[in-house]
């Protein structure tokens, strides 16, 4: 038998939201020992690995794995930094580490496209977003698909399990290769922004570089000047543009309408009163009732891909999961939100077959609907 | 001679065609006249019926020279700051920009426009001096011995047609009412007739039509010839 891996006990743990006393009370043992079994060199029986196993709904295979990668909280940037609690940000990097383990096992299997995401450390914001607009050739088009963006030029992009409002998503370079995790649970013109916002940090702060509140700026900015360019918003909108203008306006852009109000004040064609005025009218909508809002979400084009091949072949989500030795729940909180709407209805009656209800797979149909 | 109504105006003295040149001439381009229009009118369009009685026509005739201002006093223009008269000057002094709303006729040259408000003495004096006026500079005490033509940015908003039309022109002629000893300016020369400024929402940003948005990516995922 392969020797017990102290790493993904923790990685388990952290991503179950157990501090360690909890975690110790649940599986019924002493936290001593559980801090011993997260250590190197201190090896459980098998019985009390079950007994984790059972607790943290983990397979026990999982705990005898190779050493996951982990993103490394020095390199990731998450967004709404200051809200986040430590424990959310433990959930959101063991996440990304299980969904890392699932890029290595797609990535082994399937040619992705190789990464070409510039770095332009130094460069401000709107520059930056300039420059990577001009080193894709984008011009100044409204970008039709951020997320098919990102992964033609190898950013691996994963979602969030739901950890609540306070993490957006985060990003990070594994060696050469850049990750983004989203959490999709938000509208699609957030998500749109997540992303943008996201790749900022891969562009600005490959190498370091400022942290905390100064960075998220920094990302807010690259991503507004990515997804609204500033030669045709001056174009396109007019000054002094009203709410109903605005509303009108952003589904050129595919984005907020807080966001192109904040793009709008910032590139001087609203005054501080305007902006406020629709601001305040925004903001009685509330943050979760975009208005007009864009009728599909961004999903993931290479996941969808991948998924729908391995279908063909006969492979089931489950059974990727069984082969990764994780919960079939983390795999879909990897990709959740991030395939269509016809990967989803066929793998959930797939895996109705394979052990999940009708009415769990039903459930998740309504969980997953494509349109907020 | 009493200019009660709008009268056809039998000589424009310039086309639209030459309305660019001869703006360029005065150091303005037809883009940012609209844009000082459009920021007023949005301005005026946000009073309600709560805000005081003349704050929506304060907008219409006072943000124009805010916006004028913002943009021209960077490059060496200066704030004329008669009180009644409130303009933005250019940098050399020789002319003078200053707003008024027009009646109907206002930005068609097929009629003379008319001033929609009163004018008192010191638009009079503009009038008759039309170049001999003092300059007044606010902050600075200056004597300006060069004449100077004052401009009116002339500016009707035609709600039948949805659009707001403008002109930059010389006031030539004002009517005075006797007893009120203030008047309309009824008549200008060298009129630059703006473009119309349609202030339709649908017309003011387009739809995205999907040919619009960057390139629809097709990634490549090929499996890999041997797994693991």
């Amino acid at each position: 038998m392969p020797n017990f891996n102290y790493t993904r006990l923790e990685v388990a743990r952290k991503r179950s939201g157990f501090t360690k006393t909890k975690l110790a009370e649940a599986a019924g043992i002493s936290t001593r020992s559980l801090t011993k079994f997260e250590r190197e060199g201190f090896q459980p029986g098998e019985a009390t690995v079950a007994r984790l196993a059972k607790a943290l709904k983990f397979p026990m295979a999982f705990f005898f794995g190779e050493t996951l990668e982990e993103p490394s909280p020095k390199g990731s940037s998450f967004r709404a930094f200051t809200h986040a609690t430590a424990r959310q940000k433990d959930e959101a990097l063991s996440s990304g580490a299980l969904a890392m383990a699932l890029g290595t096992w797609v990535e082994n299997r399937f040619s992705l496209p190789a990464p070409n995401v510039p770095t332009y450390q130094g460069l401000g914001p709107e520059v930056a977003a300039e420059a990577v607009r001009e080193f894709w050739g984008l011009g100044q088009r409204p970008i039709r698909n951020v997320v098919h963006l990102l992964e033609a030029h190898g950013v691996r992009v994963f979602s969030l399990p739901e950890l609540g409002k306070e993490v957006d998503g985060f990003s990070v370079w594994q060696g050469e290769t850049p990750f983004v995790f989203l959490n999709t649970a938000k509208s699609a013109e957030r998500s749109r922004m997540d992303a943008a916002h996201e790749l900022g940090h891969l562009v600005l702060h490959a190498h370091g570089g400022p942290q905390g509140r100064v960075a998220e700026d920094e990302a807010n900015e690259f991503g507004a000047a990515l997804l609204m360019p500033e030669p045709t918003v001056l174009a396109e909108v007019p000054y002094g543009a009203t709410y109903k203008q605005i509303i009108k306006a952003k589904k050129r852009w595919k984005v907020s309408a807080l966001n192109l109000t904040k793009r709008c004040h910032g590139l001087g064609l609203l005054t501080d009163w305007q902006y406020r005025s629709i601001c305040i009218e925004l903001t009685k909508r509330g943050k979760e009732n975009e208005p007009q809002p864009m009728k599909e979400r961004e999903t993931s084009q290479v996941l969808d891909k991948v998924f729908r091949a391995l279908k063909a072949e006969g492979m089931t989500k489950a059974e990727v999961a069984k082969e990764l030795a994780i919960p079939v729940d983390e795999l879909n909180g990897s990709i959740f939100g991030l395939l269509s709407l016809q990967a989803i209805e066929g793998e959930a009656s797939e895996e109705s077959e394979g052990g999940v209800s009708d009415q769990d797979a039903e459930a998740r149909r309504r969980t997953m609907r494509i349109v907020p | 001679m009493t200019n009660l109504h709008p009268l056809p105006s039998t000589s424009p003295l310039h086309v639209q065609a030459q309305t660019q040149s001869r703006l360029a001439a005065l150091g303005l381009t037809d883009e940012l006249l609209q844009n000082a229009l459009r920021f007023a009118y949005s301005e005026s369009e946000r009073c309600s019926g709560n805000d005081v009685s003349s704050a929506a026509g304060y907008a219409k005739w006072g943000k124009p020279l805010r916006f004028l201002r913002d943009h021209l006093l960077p490059e060496g223009w200066l704030r004329g700051g008669l009180p009644r008269l409130e303009s933005v000057v250019s940098p050399d002094g020789s002319f003078r920009i200053t707003s008024a709303t027009g009646n109907f006729a206002t930005g068609d040259l097929a009629w003379m426009p008319a001033t929609a408000g009163l004018k008192g003495r010191l638009a009079l004096e503009a009038i008759g001096d039309n170049g001999q006026g003092a300059l007044d500079i606010a902050g600075e005490s200056r004597e300006v011995v060069a004449p100077m033509i004052t401009y009116y940015l002339l500016h009707h908003l035609d709600l039948e047609k949805e659009q707001i039309r403008s002109e930059l022109s010389i006031p030539t002629h004002m009517t005075i009412r006797p007893k009120a000893k203030k008047g309309r300016i009824d008549e200008f020369k060298n009129r630059l007739i703006l473009n119309s400024i349609d202030f339709g929402i649908e017309t003011d940003v387009e739809d995205g039509s999907e040919a619009d948005f960057s390139d629809d990516l097709d990634i490549p995922v090929p499996r890999r010839a041997t797994s693991e």
